[in-house]
């Protein structure tokens, strides 16, 4: 009992060192504000995705569905701003919405955020109804998905500040999903393969994803089918179209608490098994 | 004839599992009418079934402030909480319950924006420390299985960070190699794990529900 | 996943949908035959005898198919256009819509194929209420809708719109509002042309809203639709000019609530309606014909020196034959499911790998016992639909079972009512059949949040608290696996996890004990109670496991085979395939 004891106190210091030392790696590049010495290249399927928004003819209409809440906002909400960054950088019409309720607030944060940016950064005013839709939150998730389908504007009569769609100038020639030219859906649950099965494969819409990178690996079989035309995984996804965009900004800044993140969990485990071999040399020597 | 306990719950499981069954290959409206009828159904129960939750859920927080158990203090913030959402919720601005507020920020929605979301983002962000504290624990050589799990994890994680790209450069005189290594790690071995344990999770789920569709699993009715 | 090769449909050109005969270019103008549309017999028109309309298949009643063999020598740079009439008679007048659709790989062998749903917006969608005329605006403001005002400065609009429309080279295209709403006609307001300011702009779209609405509500009091009485009626058509005056005192403001609610109700209605106005369309014998085209010019194809017509009818089908495959592998599995159990009834010793997990169940129930420390139970986030949680369930009766006859205590800690409901009457049930219910305290089993973190949170305090002996991490998890793992390995207690969600599959391998994949979580109320008919299914499974082990290998051999020496074994493709 004693010595279970002790090999708890001796586990409960090593955890709180560990804690403490995961805590200045990722707090401290934010506090000094480190610049980012490191180069990165964009990944290929965050590369497919940005190509194919890049394609796209100002005036087009982009749905981006917007399906994560405050615990994965960490890493969706730099991918939701790359993309309306873009967007806006090419005249594209951002037709925002989303399936989470309890995400609402930081949708309209995020198009806040990045309207003001763009008047300052492109020099022009973004307004909504006009530039940008944002649409806010309907229950009925593929329900809803499949009512946009047929009737765009019957699913969503006003958008989130009370604004008709039936006349709305962002909407002009679109009445389905079927007029989106395309779709892309940043999701923390599975609402990705619910975009897919009811969205894109029945009203033939090039969809692109982003999901947590834990979720990205699960991506893979949409993108071997080309059921999605690209991928963000995590906050290096959002990383990389920022650096394609070359408009760095919050997954950018992230990737320095992440590399260092990364860098000492290896090290702490090279330490582990270091102690594990010379432990072993020992016995064997005895 | 005297009907057992199970057999009408029984019953209810067989015919509308069928259907379920069933519509998946039935195109026709019917289909579909019977699939979203189902679906309403199932939230009215779940609606009901949010009373005997709150119900269970006060009831224990009661029963432990009362007798003083450890950590009673905790369920006292469980009632002063729940107060203060239902209150600022009924209240609503003094609009009631049942009218919507355009565009303006109630108490309530600042109990959530302020409280419950940076509180789920506090609990999520403890993943970091617990991650860097289990792979401390666990990624240890002891075997070969576990010196190959160990190898493969040290180069995904460091070949998802953009320090691998220069590292790479300074030693191999290309930025490509380790996240060229960690997306061949996350296309062969790891996917043909996942689908071998996705085909056997479909399987087992077949007849787990097989089972269930036809009354020979039934413990899920509480027994025998 | 395996996707067919799908033909690109581009939307008709501009021009080419309108009613009206005048406005319908392609054929009048282009077309290299005289203009009655005759044909051209050319080695790049299809065949006639393969232009088939019918019934898509395996549908819900909302499409025909139309399909066609690639003519011996197809042309570059031709477009294929199939054109849907509800009478041969409306070709000769116009009144046909068009589909173009531009060669791609053929769908099966040299045959192209298009679906088109004859209700839908490109083609005869159901009739929208009346566009918003001049006319229309003399009546509404000698019903007093609208003021003498508002009608001078609504026809001063309209005007500016027509005279922007009818400019050379105007760019706007109709109007393609979703709500029942205006369509394209002469005399008709469709989009505000740029020039008006905005104001006007904004003020025309309400005023339009405004008409629509008050239309709409009407035809809900008519003698053949009498979901409003002519009281609610008033009362909304009321409620719907304050809203389009602006007014906006509270009383006001109550209304223009009520009316949305009445609006919200009405529209549900009105999609039902909606609904069987479309089904009543496509369910309706179509016509269409096919054209070869090349720049401007229509090739038909024809028989008997005429454009050859082929009708179809949309029907809903009852079975989806794509998914043959998929009900037949699902029949036969059940089949080798029941063959293997009644084979268990017969044989009692069927074999079982040992399962390290469910192996230690009694273990970790024992040492808790020793220790006088309770035995913890969590379900996961999933709710009774999820089978990962109905496999828990049958764990838990088996562990309380236990717990029961051991004299000691489980806590079961859930975020889901009905999961909280039902696990509560399986423990209860299990203390009973083991002897003991007066042991059994509800309170040990109770909902403790219904929020993912708020439960993380809840479920980690009550574990560092109360320092179970033994923890199971059974069901449905997400983002909170690793956190409760976690929590509980500091707390030094037995840790048994089992989820079939592979993606925390590594947290809960790195952090527990012992961890259950996948499917092993489904068999442990096999395992556990040793049940004959139980593990019957187990071996049917695996048998269906070894097929699928089988194919795979044979199949990749036979299709990399097949690669090497050109053979197409497409046939083989589909009988797998997923649709």
């Amino acid at each position: 009992m004693a010595q279970r004891q002790a090999e708890m106190r001796q586990f409960n210091t090593v955890r709180w060192t560990i804690y403490i030392l995961v805590a200045l790696v990722v707090v401290l590049p934010y506090v000094l504000r480190l610049p980012l010495p490191l180069k990165f290249t964009p990944s290929r399927d965050v590369r497919k995705l940005y190509d194919r928004m890049d394609s796209l003819k100002p005036g087009s209409h982009v749905l981006l569905s917007l399906d994560y809440d405050a615990a994965s906002q960490a890493e969706l909400q730099p991918m939701s701003r790359a993309l309306l960054e873009h967007c806006f950088k090419k005249g594209l019409i951002p037709i925002v919405m989303t399936h989470w309720q309890s995400g609402l607030g930081l949708d309209k944060q995020v198009i806040d955020e990045v309207a003001n940016k763009a008047k300052e950064a492109l020099g022009k005013e973004v307004k909504s109804g006009r530039d940008y839709v944002f649409l806010g939150f309907k229950p009925g998730y593929s329900n809803l998905v499949l009512n946009m389908g047929e009737n765009l504007k019957g699913a969503f009569d006003k958008d989130y500040f009370g604004q008709s769609t039936g006349d709305m100038p962002a909407l002009q020639g679109v009445t389905s999903l079927k007029d989106i030219d395309m779709g892309v859906d940043l999701a923390a649950g599975s609402d990705v393969g619910m975009w897919i099965a009811y969205g894109s494969d029945r009203f033939n819409f090039p969809l692109g994803a982003g999901t947590t990178a834990v979720q990205a690996p699960d991506m893979t079989p949409f993108l071997d089918s080309k059921q999605l035309v690209g991928l963000l995984g995590g906050l290096r996804g959002a990383a990389d179209y920022e650096t394609l965009l070359d408009m760095p900004d919050g997954g950018t800044t992230g990737m320095l608490a992440q590399s260092s993140t990364h860098v000492l969990v290896i090290l702490l485990i090279v330490a582990a098994n270091a102690r594990l071999l010379l432990g072993r040399s020992a016995r064997k020597r005895e | 004839m005297f009907l057992k306990r199970l057999t009408i719950p029984l019953i209810i499981v067989f015919v509308l599992g069928l259907l379920a069954f069933v519509q998946d290959y039935v195109p026709h409206p019917l289909a579909g009418e019977f699939r979203e009828e189902m679906t309403s159904w199932s939230r009215i129960i779940g609606g009901f079934a949010l009373f005997l939750g709150a119900y269970s859920l006060l009831h224990m927080h009661v029963t432990r402030i009362r007798r003083k158990t450890a950590g009673w203090g905790y369920s006292v913030f469980v009632f002063i909480g729940a107060a203060f959402m239902i209150v600022v919720g009924l209240h609503n601005e003094g609009l009631g319950p049942l009218q919507d507020i355009e565009g303006g920020t109630t108490w309530f929605d600042w109990g959530y924006d302020n409280i419950v979301v940076p509180c789920g983002g506090t609990i999520f962000s403890i993943l970091a420390f617990f991650m860097a504290s289990a792979a401390f624990r666990t990624f240890r050589a002891r075997n070969l299985g576990a010196a190959l799990l160990l190898i493969a994890a040290v180069i995904v994680m460091f070949g998802r960070v953009p320090i691998s790209e220069t590292v790479g450069q300074w030693v191999f005189g290309s930025s490509a190699v380790f996240p060229k290594l960690t997306d061949a790690i996350m296309d062969y071995p790891n996917l043909a794990a996942k689908r071998g344990i996705m085909l056997g999770i479909s399987l087992g789920a077949i007849s787990q529900s097989m089972r269930i569709l036809f009354g020979i699993e039934r413990s899920y009715l509480g027994g025998d | 996943m395996l996707r067919a090769w799908s033909l690109v449909a581009v939307i008709a050109l501009p021009g080419a949908t309108q009613a009206a005969p005048a406005s319908h270019p392609v054929s009048a103008a282009a077309s290299s035959a005289p203009a009655s549309g005759a044909v051209i017999s050319a080695p790049t028109v299809p065949d006639p005898a393969s232009f088939k309309a019918m019934d898509k298949p395996s549908d819900d009643g909302s499409a025909m198919r139309v399909e066609w063999a690639r003519p011996a020598r197809e042309a570059e740079g031709i477009a294929y256009v199939v054109e849907i009439a509800e009478s041969p008679n409306d070709f000769k007048s116009g009144k046909f819509k068009s589909k173009v659709v531009k060669p791609s790989p053929p769908d099966e062998g040299d045959l192209y194929r298009t679906d088109i749903s004859p209700a839908s917006d490109k083609f005869f969608p159901p009739p929208e209420s009346p566009p918003l005329t001049a006319e229309r605006l003399k009546e509404l403001a000698a019903e007093k809708v609208i003021t003498g005002g508002e009608l001078a400065r609504a026809q001063a609009i309209m005007e500016s719109m027509q005279r922007a429309q009818s400019k050379p080279g105007d760019q706007s295209r109709p109007a393609a509002e979703s709500k029942p709403g205006t369509q394209s006609s002469p005399g008709s307001a469709s989009e505000p042309s740029a020039e008006l300011p905005r104001e006007d702009k904004d003020w025309f779209g309400r005023l339009r809203e405004y008409v629509h609405n008050r239309d709409w509500l009407k035809s809900f009091a008519t003698a053949e639709n009498r979901a409003l009485t002519d009281g609610q009626l008033s009362r909304a058509l009321a409620a719907l000019e304050s809203e389009y005056r602006e007014r906006n005192t509270a009383g006001d403001r109550a209304e223009q609530d009520w009316l949305h609610r009445l609006m919200a109700f009405l529209k549900e209605k009105d999609q039902s309606e909606q609904k069987d106005r479309i089904a009543a369309i496509n369910s309706r014998t179509w016509y269409v014909r096919l054209a070869v085209m090349k720049g401007d010019k229509k090739f038909y194809v024809g028989e008997g020196g005429q454009p050859a017509i082929r009708s179809a009818r949309a029907k809903a089908n009852y079975f989806n034959w794509a998914k043959l495959n998929n009900l037949l592998f699902s029949l036969i599995f059940c089949a080798i499911v029941f063959a293997f159990i009644e084979v268990a009834k017969r044989r009692r010793n069927l074999f079982l790998r040992k399962i390290a997990g469910l192996e230690a169940v009694d273990e970790a129930i024992g040492r808790s016992t020793e220790m006088d420390r309770p035995v913890f139970f969590v379900h996961g986030l999933g709710g009774m639909g999820d089978l990962a949680t109905i496999a828990s369930v049958n764990i838990l009766a088996r562990v309380a079972r236990r717990t029961a006859e051991h004299d000691s205590r489980v806590r079961v800690m859930n975020v889901d009512p009905i999961v909280t409901a039902v696990s509560q009457e399986v423990v209860q049930q299990a203390y009973t059949e083991a002897g003991r219910p007066d042991a059994y305290n509800p309170d040990d089993v109770s909902l403790v949040a219904s929020d993912q973190f708020s439960y993380v949170a809840a479920v980690s305090g009550i574990m560092v608290r109360e320092q179970p002996g033994a923890i199971f991490l059974l069901g449905s998890f997400y983002a909170e696996s690793l956190l409760l793992a976690e929590t509980g390995a500091s707390t030094g207690a037995i840790q048994i996890a089992g989820t079939d969600a592979y993606t925390q599959l590594p947290f809960f391998i790195t952090t527990c004990d012992y961890t259950l994949i996948g499917e092993e979580l489904y068999a442990a109320s096999a395992y556990l109670s040793r049940e004959p008919r139980l593990l019957g299914s187990l071996r049917g499974q695996d048998v269906g496991k070894a097929f699928l082990m089988i194919v795979m290998i044979v199949g990749s051999l036979v299709l990399t085979v097949a690669a090497v020496f050109g053979a197409n074994l497409d046939w083989l493709r589909r009988i797998f395939s997923a649709n």
